[in-house]
């Protein structure tokens, strides 16, 4: 018997409910730019998430991006650190000081990842210029998130080879991921060390088949990319894949679990 | 009984596909209540293979027991051959269109040579849909799609249906979809894509009206799954959902 869509809705939200999301890739940002919806105050960041069956989400400052990186990372330190469900992701530069104290610092506060952004903050990913941040990070096991666009996939191969126990997570924010199958998931079934956030892996069955894949099962980390995107965008594809129970919450929370409990304080 | 107004069955060589079938795309059409779905094949709209594509659409109907519907495609630069094509092979039970492509036929949507199919489309009440998409800066054929530069056609040819395939893509294309729909009763919107803009589905329907949506997936390049979350997730009334999921698609297809 065919389903009304009240029910599927129905259904729907209590898929989206049961598997406890954990968004990686959320931004606090008031998202005023070429929008169809803005959010105006941290609060309404915060109700909208739930509204979404998000229980726990890791935030960035889209001010990052815009403006200073470390001062964006501080403005977001209020926000998060009294909120047992928010944590926060800190955008780094090369010349940051003390990069160590710095990261020590940042986890202390709350932040459970990081993000360079070679392109558009125009510098090198070579060890002249950021290894420090790399085995910062390594030594602390912070994973490090790297969009797509921002590096080459020869790039990503070579640090996970050369960083074996720094977690990478691929996203794909901005530009399809899609044509770039042939790439990731080769990279994700050889190296123990890279991830692949959730929200552009959107190909036909893809949540699927990455899922089968040997070696890749504990790969998938949740993300929406909100309030750029929304959330419902990227939950069907897990709420309703045709693969395990466990592996539907491993995907939808438990893999990211994990990482954040493997962070070295 | 959820219609998928867009999707494209066959092998795109440009990334690895993941093993798309008759049987498991039918399987995954069950499971997410999706009863028909709409294919423009890959092989004509990619490969310019019009009577391989033709062909396949066909087999792709029997196959599926009359579940995956087809159009055929129009491309202005072999507008003979596409017309012949289309006057062969248009079965109204099989066929529910015509789709251009500006962008991968690399003729701006202004060209006069899409008066023909427009001009063959008034004269045989056939349904014609076309990709819009944004301007954009990484891929700038996509300007030869911009909805307002199909407007000449829409005004000119009132009795031709017409569909904005990804309602413009991003937000200008957007824009300028909604105010087409909004503006002609002839213009309707496909949302099938990669168009996953927070707040999309409540824009376009307050400004273009839930009457004028067709909901479509793009698979395989987006799981139909992706968009079927988007509408059910959005925060538009239950009748809305309704007629973007179905009835709008079946009254303009003649799907009952």
């Amino acid at each position: 018997m065919e389903k009304t869509v009240t029910e599927m809705i129905k259904k729907y939200n209590n898929d989206k409910d049961r598997y406890d999301f954990f968004d990686i890739n959320c931004w606090w940002d008031h998202n005023e730019e070429k929008s169809f919806h803005m959010v105006d105050t941290f609060d309404t960041l915060k109700k909208e998430l739930k509204d979404h069956y998000i229980k726990k989400a890791v935030i960035t400052n889209g001010k990052t991006l815009r403006a200073d990186p470390v001062r964006a990372n501080e403005e977001l330190v209020p926000l998060i650190i009294d909120d047992d469900n928010l944590y926060g992701c800190m955008v780094l530069v090369p010349e940051i000081e003390n990069i160590d104290a710095y990261i020590g610092e940042k986890i202390d506060q709350g932040f459970v990842a990081a993000r360079l952004f070679p392109k558009k903050m125009r510098h090198s990913m070579k060890d002249w210029l950021v290894g420090d941040i790399l085995k910062a990070l390594m030594k602390r096991r912070i994973p490090l998130i790297l969009w797509h666009n921002e590096v080459s996939w020869d790039y990503i191969q070579a640090l996970a080879l050369a960083y074996a126990n720094l977690p990478v997570i691929i996203e794909g924010n901005d530009v399809k991921l899609l044509y770039h199958t042939r790439n990731y998931i080769p990279l994700l079934s050889r190296h123990d060390n890279i991830y692949l956030e959730t929200h552009n892996a959107v190909l036909y069955s893809e949540i699927e088949y990455i899922s089968n894949e040997p070696g890749c099962a504990d790969k998938l980390i949740y993300g929406s990319y909100y309030p750029y995107n929304t959330p419902d965008a990227s939950m069907m594809n897990i709420t309703h894949a045709r693969i395990s129970d466990e592996y539907k919450y491993d995907i939808g929370a438990r893999n990211l679990d994990k990482l954040i409990s493997g962070i070295v304080k | 009984m959820i219609i998928d107004s867009h999707i494209h069955y066959g092998y795109l060589p440009g990334y690895r596909n993941y093993g798309l079938s008759i049987e498991s795309l039918i399987d995954l059409m069950d499971r997410l209540g999706i009863k028909y779905s709409i294919n423009i094949n890959a092989l004509d709209l990619g490969a310019g293979d019009l009577e391989g594509g033709a062909e396949e659409d066909i087999r792709l109907f029997d196959k599926s027991n009359g579940r995956i519907l087809s159009h055929l495609v129009y491309d202005p630069r072999k507008a003979d051959r596409c017309l012949g094509v289309i006057d062969k092979y248009y079965d109204n039970r099989i066929f529910k269109g015509v789709k251009l492509h500006p962008s991968l036929h690399l003729t701006d949507a202004v060209d006069d040579r899409y008066e023909r199919v427009f001009e063959y489309a008034a004269k045989n009440d056939i349904i014609i849909i076309s990709h819009t998409w944004d301007k954009s800066l990484t891929n700038p054929v996509q300007q030869y799609s911009f909805p307002a530069k199909f407007e000449k056609h829409i005004i000119k040819y009132p009795e031709v249906r017409f569909i904005c395939a990804h309602s413009g893509g991003r937000y200008d294309g957007i824009l300028e979809a909604a105010r087409l729909a909004r503006t002609y009763d002839n213009v309707y919107l496909d949302i099938a894509g990669d168009i996953y803009a927070n707040g999309f589905i409540e824009y376009l329907s307050k400004s273009a009206g839930s009457n004028k949506i067709l909901f479509g997936s793009d698979c395989s390049m987006m799981d139909q799954r992706t968009m079927l979350g988007v509408v059910l997730g959005s925060g538009i009334g239950i009748k809305d959902k309704e007629d973007i999921l179905f009835n709008n698609a079946s009254e303009l297809f003649g799907i009952s």
